[in-house]
């Protein structure tokens, strides 16, 4: 075990005007997880800090925050893995003389902001409404009024694999939220929305292609991405968004010109 | 689908650049001294096909430089009165500067 000090950005809507920084100084193994770390603080040193958790595992994506100046999930990132900071550090946030002390006889830093770009409600925890109501607007649903067949509607392994990086999505937020096109303009729908649009139009089971391009192909859609990456670098499934986001620029370059 | 054809013609007349530079880079930087001399640039102006590839040239850049730069101003300007009069004298220049290259290809 050994000693790690926590530097969370923390928000009381009741009690701070503003966020504030408050360090907590635990001990950890290096193969433990940052959450392991929450999870911690919130039973032995301060129960009101506040952060959202559910799987443990990757796989609802509710632990999305910002750690050390990267969007990750918190449950997925294993303290060892963290490229800690010093305290001299100037990404370190603000901090009185005692913390400083703290800090320089610990391992190091680990910074604990909530995912950037999105309202704050409490500590860690971010107003994920806006998200989700980007992904609502490109249809995230199989849309076919072709009468079903008796048992389900199948695709092959091959059509499968086609959409199966964008299957993976876990909806937690990491690349909207990293995005400095979406930090911009708060109307963008963002690269989650656009893999989900994705995810559909790619799906040979779909017969909404053409109404979906029609609402991702616009200015505060798809050209609004101007291929920085941030989102690829973010995603904890490491999918490669900005190549799914280039395919329908290309399919509603092909849509436009197509001979009717 | 607002916005295909903006962002398809800055990937056009971005290619036309690199191919625009290449040509420039050659007859002007790479072809000897004695081709940049006053009389032979004179001669080789006033020639229509490399008119044709200067008004291309010319088109294609304050295309490009003035779309990114309008790209720019409406998504990162924020105060909309900033954001306008950036955008008007935005197009001021780029007329400004076509008018300028269009008197030059045309000056023999
Ligand atoms: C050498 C050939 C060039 C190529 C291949 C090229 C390519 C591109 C591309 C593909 C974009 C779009 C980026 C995006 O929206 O994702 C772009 C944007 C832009 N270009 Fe060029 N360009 C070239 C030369 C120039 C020149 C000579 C200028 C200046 C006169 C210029 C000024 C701009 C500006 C201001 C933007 C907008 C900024 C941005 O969107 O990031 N480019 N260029
Ligand atoms: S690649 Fe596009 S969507 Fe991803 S961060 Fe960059 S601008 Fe945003
Ligand atoms: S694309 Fe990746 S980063 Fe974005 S919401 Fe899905 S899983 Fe999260
Ligand atoms: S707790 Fe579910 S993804 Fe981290």
């Amino acid at each position: 075990m050994e000693n790690y000090v926590y530097r969370i950005r923390r928000f009381d809507p009741e009690k701070d005007a503003e966020p504030r920084w408050e360090d907590f100084c635990i001990a950890m193994r290096p193969t433990e997880r940052v959450l392991d770390g929450l999870i911690r603080i919130k039973d032995t040193l301060d129960g009101s800090l506040t952060f959202r958790r559910s799987c443990l595992h990757g796989i609802c994506g509710s632990c999305a925050m910002k750690i050390n100046g990267r969007n990750a999930l918190a449950c997925q990132t294993l303290i060892k893995d963290v490229p800690l900071l010093t305290p001299s550090s100037p990404s370190c946030g603000h901090r009185g003389a005692a913390e400083k002390a703290a800090a320089a006889v610990s391992k190091g830093v680990i910074v604990v902001e909530p995912l950037p770009a999105l309202p704050v409600i409490k500590d860690l925890v971010v107003d994920m409404d806006p998200f989700f109501g980007k992904n609502r607007l490109v249809l995230p649903y199989l849309i076919n009024n072709e009468p079903p067949p008796e048992r389900e509607r199948l695709q092959s392994p091959e059509d499968q694999h086609k959409i199966l990086q964008s299957i993976t999505c876990i909806m937690c937020g990491c690349c909207t939220s990293s995005c400095p096109s979406y930090w911009a303009d708060k109307e963008y729908l963002g690269p989650a929305a656009l893999v989900k649009a994705y995810r559909f139009i790619g799906d040979t089971r779909d017969r909404a292609t053409e109404e979906r391009l029609e609402k991702v192909a616009q200015i505060q859609g798809v050209w609004r991405c101007h291929s920085i990456y941030n989102c690829v670098e973010a995603c904890p499934k490491e999918i490669d968004i900005t190549d799914h986001i280039s395919k329908l620029k290309r399919l509603a370059v092909k849509k436009r010109w197509k001979r009717s | 689908m607002k916005g295909v054809a903006g962002w398809l013609f800055q990937r056009v007349t971005g290619v036309l650049l690199v191919a625009g530079l290449l040509l420039h880079f050659l007859v002007m930087h790479f072809s000897g001294p004695e081709k940049i001399a006053h009389t032979v640039v004179l001669e080789r102006i006033s020639n229509p096909w490399w008119k044709t590839f200067d008004v291309l040239f010319l088109s294609s850049v304050i295309y490009h430089g003035f779309n990114g730069m309008w790209g720019l101003a409406e998504e990162y300007i924020r105060p909309e009165g900033l954001r306008r009069a950036a955008k008007a004298s935005l197009l001021v220049m780029a007329a400004v500067l076509y008018a300028v290259g269009i008197y030059i290809v045309t000056l023999r």
